[in-house]
C-alpha cells in the first residue's frame, strides 16, 4: 500500500518524466516487436526508390527502394544496442575505478590524474581520435566511447565514495570488523547506486547521440546494417530532391534521447531532496502566481 | 590567490603531459605502420623501409617518446605528412573559423540563455514556460548533423535565403561571412543555449530557496527586485562553471558542423588527417583542443574563485 502510494504522489508532483518513460518502454517494444511484422529492412526494389510516404511503406522508401520505417526500427535495435553496451561498460568500469579511487587514497593520485587526461578531451573529438586510430566499427567504437564516458561515472563514483565513507555506518561497519572490500560492496555501493543510476540515463543519452554522430560520419557501424546515423548520412545526397528521407531516423534519435533526459530528471527529482523540495517549490509558486495573476 | 594559479597551473601541466602521453602511446602502439598506410598498398618494401626510417618509426619506442616529448615541450609538434608544413603552422592557418565559430556561439548562447531562464523560473506557470521546459530538452537531444540538415533544407533549399555551405572570412566581406555563419552557428547554439538555460532555471530555483528572498519579499521587494537584483546574480556564478565544461560539448559540435557546412577550421582539418592518416596532424589538432578546453576551464575557476569569496579551492 505505502509504495503505490509512494509512486501516487511522484506522478502527482510531475506527471512529465513519467509519460517519457512510457514514450521510451513505447519505443523499446515497437523497436523489439515491429520488425517481425514490418518487411525485412534489406530488401531492395529499384522500382520503387525514394517514394513518399504510402500505404504500403508507411515512411516511404530509400534510395534502393528499401522500406524506411522498416530500418528505422532496425537501426534502432542497433543504436539502442550499442548505447546499452557503452553504457554498462562505462558504468562498470566507472564503478570500479571510482570505488577504488575514493577508499584507497594510494591508487586515488594515480588513477584520478589519468581520468583527468582523459576528462581533459571533448567527449567526441576523444571517441573520434581513438576511433580513427582502432579503425572504424562496431567494436572500436563501443571501446571508444566506453574510454570516454567510464571518466565521467568514476568521477562522479569517486566523489559518493568519499562522502558515504565519511558515514557513521561505515565506521561502525569497520569496527564490528568487515573486511574493506565487504564494506564497499555491502554499505558504500548500495548508497551510492541511485546516484549512479541517474549519471547512467544520462550516459546512455550521449552515447546515443555519441554514437550518432559516429555513425553519421562514417567511423561507427558501416553502410549494410543501418543505424539512426548513417541513415541520416545515406540520405544526404538526396536533401534536395528527397528532403523527407532525412527527416525519421533523427526524430527517432531525438524521441528516444529526450525521454532519457527526462527519465534521468524524473529519478533524480525522487531522489534528491534538494531537487525535490525545488519541484515542490516550483509546483508552490506556479499555484500562488496562478491565483495572484488572475 | 598567486599559491592558486601556482597550484592550478602545475596540475595542468601535469594533465596536459599525460594527455599528450597517452595520445603518443595510442598512437604508437596500435598495429599497422603508418608508412605503409601513406604510401598505398602499391608501395615497393624499399620506399616503405626509407620513410620508416625518415618518420623515425624504426628506433625503439622509449627512444621515439623521449624525442617526440623534447619536441612537445619546446611547442614543436613535429610536420604534417599531407601538409609538408609544421603541424603548428597548419594549426595556426585552421584556427579562425574554429575559434570564431566558438566565441559567436557562445556569446549569442548567453545573450539568448540569461532573460530565458530567468523568465521561466519567475513565471513557472506562464504558457511561454511550457513551452521553453520542453523546447530546452530538445535542443540538448537534438543530434547537431541532423539539425544542420534540417536548417539547410528549410533556409537553404526549400526558401533560398542562407548559404547552405562555405566560409567567408569576416575581414574580407562581412556581410557574406555573417550569412554563411548563420545556420552553423544557430545549430550551436540550440545545444549550447538549452543547456545554459536548464542550469541557469536550476540554480535560480536553488536560490529561491535561500532565505534571502524572502527577507526581501518581507522588507517589501517587488518580485522583480528579487528575481532581477538579487537571485540572478547569484545564479549566474555556476552557469560560469557551465560555460567552461560545456566548451567539450561545443567543441565536439564544432568538428560536426565544420564538416557539414565545409567550414575549414580544426574540425574539417581533424577528418582530413584522419581519412589521409596523417598521424602528426592527428596528434597535434586533439592535443591543441584538449589545450584550448583545459585552458579556459582553468581561467573559468580561477574568475569563480574571484568572484564568488564563498568558493575555495581545495
Amino acid at each position: 500500500m505505502r509504495g503505490s502510494g509512494w509512486l501516487q504522489r511522484a506522478w502527482r508532483r510531475d506527471p512529465v518524466p513519467w509519460s517519457w518513460a512510457g514514450v521510451f518502454v513505447l519505443v523499446l517494444l515497437v523497436i523489439s516487436i515491429g520488425p517481425l511484422f514490418a518487411q525485412p529492412p534489406s530488401d531492395i526494389d529499384p522500382l520503387i526508390r525514394l517514394r513518399g510516404p504510402s500505404g504500403a511503406h508507411w515512411l516511404g522508401t530509400d534510395e534502393y527502394g528499401r522500406d524506411i520505417l522498416s530500418r528505422v526500427l532496425t537501426a534502432g535495435g542497433v543504436s539502442l544496442g550499442l548505447g546499452a553496451l557503452v553504457t554498462a561498460i562505462a558504468v562498470l568500469a566507472g564503478t570500479v575505478i571510482g570505488l577504488c579511487a575514493g577508499f584507497f587514497p594510494r591508487a586515488d593520485a594515480i588513477v584520478m590524474r589519468l581520468m583527468d587526461a582523459l576528462l581533459a578531451f571533448p567527449p567526441l573529438v576523444l571517441a573520434i581520435a581513438l576511433v580513427a586510430f582502432l579503425g572504424s566499427g562496431a567494436t572500436s567504437e563501443v571501446i571508444a566511447l566506453s574510454i570516454v564516458y567510464a571518466p565521467f561515472l568514476a568521477r562522479t563514483m569517486r566523489g559518493a565514495t568519499l562522502s558515504l565513507s565519511a558515514r557513521g555506518y561505515v565506521a561502525a561497519a569497520r569496527s564490528s570488523g568487515l573486511s574493506e572490500p565487504r564494506i564497499l560492496l555491502a554499505h558504500v555501493l548500495p548508497n551510492a547506486a541511485p546516484t549512479l543510476l541517474v549519471q547512467a540515463s544520462f550516459i546512455y543519452a550521449f552515447a546515443l547521440l555519441s554514437d550518432a554522430a559516429l555513425s553519421f560520419l562514417g567511423l561507427g557501424v558501416s553502410a549494410p546494417t543501418p543505424t539512426w546515423g548513417n541513415m541520416v548520412d545515406e540520405a544526404r545526397p538526396y536533401l534536395m530532391t528527397e528532403p523527407g528521407f532525412i527527416i525519421f531516423p533523427g526524430l527517432a534519435i531525438v524521441l528516444v534521447v529526450m525521454a532519457l533526459n527526462y527519465l534521468g530528471d524524473g529519478v533524480r527529482n525522487l531522489l534528491e531532496p534538494r531537487s525535490r523540495a525545488m519541484l515542490d517549490l516550483t509546483h508552490l509558486r506556479r499555484r500562488d502566481l496562478s491565483r495572484g495573476d488572475s | 590567490m598567486s599559491h592558486v594559479i601556482f597550484r592550478r597551473g602545475r596540475d595542468l601541466v601535469i594533465t596536459l603531459l599525460l594527455v599528450g602521453t597517452l595520445m603518443f602511446f595510442v598512437v604508437h602502439l596500435l598495429p599497422g605502420n603508418p608508412a605503409i598506410a601513406m604510401l598505398g598498398s602499391y608501395a615497393t618494401e624499399d620506399q616503405v623501409r626509407q620513410l620508416t626510417h625518415a618518420l623515425g618509426l624504426d628506433q625503439p619506442l622509449l627512444s621515439q617518446y623521449g624525442l617526440w616529448l623534447g619536441h612537445v615541450v619546446k611547442g614543436n609538434l613535429g610536420d604534417s605528412i599531407g601538409f609538408q608544413q609544421p603541424v603548428t603552422t597548419v594549426l595556426a592557418e585552421h584556427l579562425g573559423p574554429t575559434a570564431l565559430l566558438a566565441v559567436a556561439s557562445t556569446v549569442i548562447s548567453l545573450v539568448v540563455s540569461v532573460p530565458l531562464a530567468a523568465y521561466t523560473a519567475a513565471r513557472p506557470g506562464s504558457w511561454w514556460t511550457r513551452v521553453l521546459t520542453p523546447l530546452s530538452v530538445f535542443g540538448i537531444a537534438v543530434p547537431n548533423f541532423w539539425l544542420a540538415l534540417v536548417l539547410i533544407i528549410v533556409f537553404g533549399v526549400a526558401l533560398r535565403v542562407l548559404p547552405i555551405a562555405g566560409y567567408v572570412s569576416p575581414l574580407t566581406d562581412l556581410p557574406s561571412a555573417v550569412s554563411h555563419l548563420i545556420l552553423p552557428v544557430v545549430v550551436l547554439v540550440a545545444g549550447q543555449a538549452a543547456l545554459f538555460v536548464r542550469t541557469l532555471r536550476e540554480s535560480m530555483l536553488g536560490e529561491l530557496l535561500a532565505l534571502y528572498p524572502r527577507t526581501a519579499r518581507a522588507k517589501g521587494a517587488s518580485e522583480r527586485v528579487v528575481i532581477l537584483g538579487q537571485l540572478l546574480p547569484n545564479a549566474l556564478i555556476p552557469l560560469l562553471t557551465v560555460v567552461g565544461t560545456s566548451l567539450g560539448t561545443l567543441l565536439g559540435g564544432i568538428v560536426i558542423v565544420e564538416n557539414v557546412f565545409v567550414i575549414p577550421g580544426f574540425g574539417a582539418l581533424l577528418f582530413q588527417a584522419i581519412n589521409s592518416r596523417d598521424y602528426p596532424l592527428v596528434e597535434g589538432i586533439t592535443l591543441a583542443i584538449a589545450l584550448g578546453y583545459v585552458l579556459i576551464n582553468l581561467v573559468v575557476d580561477l574568475l569563480y574563485t574571484a568572484i564568488d569569496p564563498r568558493v575555495r579551492i581545495r
